[in-house]
């Protein structure tokens, strides 16, 4: 009886491992370097079907950003959602990554009949920056030292960027800007009035950048009080 | 048949529970449970709506602000910051930030590059709620 349950046990196990094996990707993973230029990337998800006919149920992309299409379709255009044993397609995706910076992950849902987990590709796409500032806050603590303290824009571009205006919106931060070397690098340099108060100043860099993504960039200075979770926040400076 | 079936077991037993399971102890690095966030001070929490702008006007928690990764950053940027400093008098150490459903992943993205950015300077931490809005639609 034992060994009965047991041949049972193990040939539902084979059976349910040998259904995860019909659709078999090559990777699950694309990552695609974008141009700073690029609206939009494409991903490719090759497949080819093993052991068992799959039935495609779904797929989703979970983001307006990324459309995705099985590959070939039918020959009257529709869907190819049957796929026999020794078939081969591929998953494709379009990505619109005209708003992205830095490196993203968005990921498709297929879910196949029969299926118990649904299978999840990934494209994982970088998006340089081409405009850094570091840092990108400068903080002072309140009631501390007012100091100067300098941010550094740099430009990571095969053509220079120039900043072509630049403000601050806070009178508590003096700033100075400093142009390094014209299109590559600059420095601003920040000084508080006084740090007896909280404060936050915004400085604005309005760039000559092709690509509205890069035309603006913001940093930030900001008083405040350290954080301590056993003393309540306030703004004024410890008397001394 | 059915249908009266299904009305008599939701009069004796009560609608479905439509709540988000959740278990702190194993959610990945940076997600934290709807129930985490209600027990903490609630001023000190900032919500980060980081669906397309219509949702978030039709139905965003109360006070959020919305980041999201379909629109220009530097501008949503601007307004996170300026909702996290306030008027400077109690900065919000907690930011939470929640997208559709769970794994949609514009929550991940707009936490990382908030916690990359902002976190250490202006004294939070970033969160994205495990479950995404449908958690939260139970308590709206």
């Amino acid at each position: 009886m034992k060994q009965l349950l047991f041949s049972v046990i193990a040939v539902s196990l084979f059976l349910s491992h040998r259904g995860q094996a019909e659709m078999v990707f090559e990777t699950q993973l694309v990552e695609i370097f974008a141009s700073p230029d690029d609206e939009e990337v494409i991903g490719e998800f090759p497949f080819r079907i093993e052991e068992q006919e799959v039935t495609i149920q779904s797929y989703d992309a979970k983001c307006v950003c990324l459309a995705a299409r099985v590959e070939p379709l039918n020959p009257d255009r529709s869907v190819k959602l049957n796929w026999k044993v020794g078939e081969s397609g591929k998953m494709m995706t379009k990505f619109d990554v005209t708003k992205f910076l830095g490196t993203v992950d968005k990921a498709i849902e297929l879910n196949v009949v029969g299926g118990k987990e649904p299978i999840i590709l990934t494209v994982r796409v970088h998006v340089p920056e081409l405009i850094s500032l570091t840092p990108t806050n400068l903080r002072w603590d309140l009631g501390g030292p007012a100091n100067p303290q300098t941010m550094k824009i740099e430009v990571k571009h095969q053509n220079p960027i120039k900043v072509t205006n630049h403000r601050g919106n806070n009178p508590k931060f003096d700033y100075q800007f400093k142009t390094i070397k014209e299109g590559w690098e600059y420095e601003v340099v920040v000084t508080p009035k006084d740090t007896s108060a909280s404060a936050l100043g915004m400085l604005s860099f309005t760039t000559d950048c092709e690509f509205p993504r890069f035309k603006r960039a913001m940093g930030y200075a900001v008083i405040r009080p350290q954080r301590n979770p056993s003393q309540p926040a306030n703004t004024t400076a410890p008397k001394s | 048949m059915s249908v009266a079936a299904a009305f008599l077991t939701w009069v004796l037993v009560g609608p479905p529970d439509r709540s988000v399971l959740c278990n702190a102890q194993e959610l990945p690095k940076g997600q934290v449970c709807l129930s985490t966030v209600l027990e903490w001070d609630p001023d000190e929490v900032l919500w980060v709506d980081a669906r397309p702008r219509d949702y978030w006007r039709r139905n965003g928690v109360e006070g959020s602000v919305l980041v999201n990764d379909q629109e220009e950053w530097v501008s949503m940027e601007e307004s996170f910051v300026l909702a996290v400093f306030g008027d400077g008098s109690q900065l919000k150490t907690k930011v939470v930030v929640y997208c559709n459903q769970a794994g949609c992943g514009s929550s991940e993205y707009v936490a990382d590059r908030l916690r990359k950015k902002h976190s250490e300077a202006l004294g939070f931490e970033v969160y994205v709620l495990s479950g995404g809005f449908k958690a939260l639609a139970n308590q709206l």
